[in-house]
């Protein structure tokens, strides 16, 4: 199935619905999983070794390099990277969305350039947001949205992220879903703002950030207005447009999906552009498919949650 | 070193007095702001009312009780709105909570009711109202949550005793019975659901 849809940063672009893809198990696979870790600290400890020991060196270069092509081609070498874009192309065939494809080199540095604030690393936040695949499709409400997504491998230590889902045998191993979804208002906001988590060095002196009427929705996002050439605009600019926009059932609405989601919204003019990420702790291929299948149902579903609030 | 630390010490006190006070001021301010977003939504119903009973009494061309308690308890509201205590004005709302839930239950049963366009359009902004006013609670009452847990706390607690710091009210109105309208007048009284109830 071929159709024309929209599309953030193209217009309109036509799509397809991808076949279901086959996801294959390497014998070697939970080895190199397992190994992941370990592996990153041979590689930071080699490192280190090599810029502070001059008589280790040599060793410390060494080590560094195993750990560094170990981590880099592991999940490449088991086939775990193709089974990750297998298991988006078949959450979007389940769901009968279009596209499940890598995205363009073009596209990702236009997203970039629109939703730097998305995808840039900030000081005491969660990691930042690395899109890879996109995927073009309608919520239950009708609603047309793009959703760009990557899988990455992840180990929870200490018991995991709170918004965890875990299935099958337990186990810290599993699998983070980072998502943007992208979608229309049926009005012009006439504002560019920002609406990030909260981070540490935006606190203290340094929270200079435009504040709502409540205290709960401020020490939990931070929000920036920016003018169309992505300048910072001062607090009192544009207050009356923005406050329209984040009436208090928006903020409810982002209060609790910042629990579930570590939730951050760019509204841009008459779109709006929200992350966040999902959890899934299980190494399980039945399970990973069947909640990375529900996660992109839902994620759309509480992007598009706040809309009429907006509007 | 004794005299560094008696310089730090009383250099220190006024600081922190001064620290806490801002924090203070700086949370009254935000209950207030919230009360003021409540404020907001609840006029904004009682907007909403009168445009509500007129579509209603010319879809039926005829008067009903229901009608004038509902305008009742809209009048009540606007006037307490100016000049009531929190709890008067609590009060109120939920008097004309009531009675737009008689309203509504009313208009379940009436299909020239339900049959009307314009009657649709005004409940759909009135159930947003409900959400908004819903919202607007759970922020406001955030707001006095975190305000009333620092005037218990050190050194919060020395500067609002002598600073004429009191606890503020939570906002009381059942949040359920927002609810209920809104439940009401989206699935069962405008068949917007496609459901039964």
């Amino acid at each position: 199935m071929t159709a024309t849809t929209w599309d953030p940063i193209d217009g309109e672009v036509v799509a397809t619905r991808p076949d279901e893809a086959a996801v294959t198990a390497h014998p070697l696979a939970g080895l190199v999983r397992n190994l992941t870790g370990p592996m990153l600290l041979v590689c930071l400890a080699g490192f280190a070794v090599a810029v502070f020991s001059d008589a280790w060196q040599f060793h410390g270069i060494a080590a560094a390099t195993v750990g560094f092509l170990f981590v880099l081609f592991g999940s490449e070498l088991t086939g775990e990277n193709r089974n990750r874009r297998a298991r988006i192309a078949n959450a979007a065939h389940a769901a009968g969305h279009l596209g499940g494809t890598k995205l363009p080199e073009g596209k990702i540095a236009r997203l970039a350039g629109r939703i730097k604030s998305l995808l840039v690393l900030r000081v005491g936040a969660s990691i930042p947001i690395v899109l890879e695949h996109e995927i073009w499709g309608k919520t239950r409400a009708n609603i047309p949205f793009w959703m760009g997504l990557s899988l990455i491998q992840s180990q929870a230590l200490f018991g995991g992220p709170k918004n965890a889902v875990r299935a099958g045998p337990k186990t810290t191993h599993g699998e983070t879903a980072m998502f943007v979804v992208a979608y229309r208002l049926d009005r012009d906001t006439r504002i560019h703002a920002e609406i990030m988590p909260e981070f540490a060095t935006a606190k203290g002196p340094f929270d200079q950030d435009v504040k709502t009427e409540s205290t709960e929705f401020n020490e939990t996002f931070n929000i920036r207005l920016r003018s169309e050439e992505g300048e910072a605009v001062a607090k009192g600019v544009s207050s009356a447009a923005l406050l329209q926009v984040l009436t208090p059932a928006t903020q409810a609405t982002l209060i609790d999906l910042s629990q579930s989601y570590a939730a951050r919204v760019i509204i841009d003019r008459d779109t709006v552009f929200f992350g966040g990420y999902r959890n899934f702790q299980t190494t399980d291929a039945s399970a990973l498919q069947r909640l990375l299948t529900e996660a992109v149902e839902d994620f759309a579903e509480a992007a598009t949650a706040f809309k009429r609030y907006v509007e | 070193m004794l005299t560094t630390l008696i310089i730090l010490v009383i250099i220190a006190i006024p600081v922190t007095w001064a620290v806490s006070q801002n924090a203070l001021v700086a949370g009254r301010e935000r209950v207030n702001e919230g009360w003021s977003g409540i404020t907001i939504q609840l006029k904004r119903r009682h907007a909403l009312v009168p445009n509500l009973v007129q579509a209603a009494q010319t879809a039926m061309s005829h008067e009903n009780a229901i009608f004038d308690k509902l305008l009742g308890a809209r009048e009540e509201a606007v006037r307490l709105m100016s000049g009531g205590t929190p709890e008067d004005i609590t009060r109120a709302e939920a008097q004309l909570t009531s009675a737009l839930n008689d309203f509504v239950s009313y208009a379940e049963d009436t299909p020239e009711i339900t049959a009307n366009e314009n009657i649709r359009l005004l409940q759909s902004q009135l159930e947003e109202t409900e959400d908004q006013i819903a919202a607007a609670r759970r922020l406001y009452n955030g707001n006095v949550t975190s305000y009333n847990m620092k005037l218990e706390q050190v050194p919060y607690s020395f500067v609002a005793g002598r600073g004429g710091f009191e606890r503020a009210s939570l906002y009381d109105v059942d949040a359920a019975e927002f609810k209920r309208i809104s439940a009401d007048l989206s699935v069962a009284a405008l068949g917007l659901g496609g459901g039964s109830t």
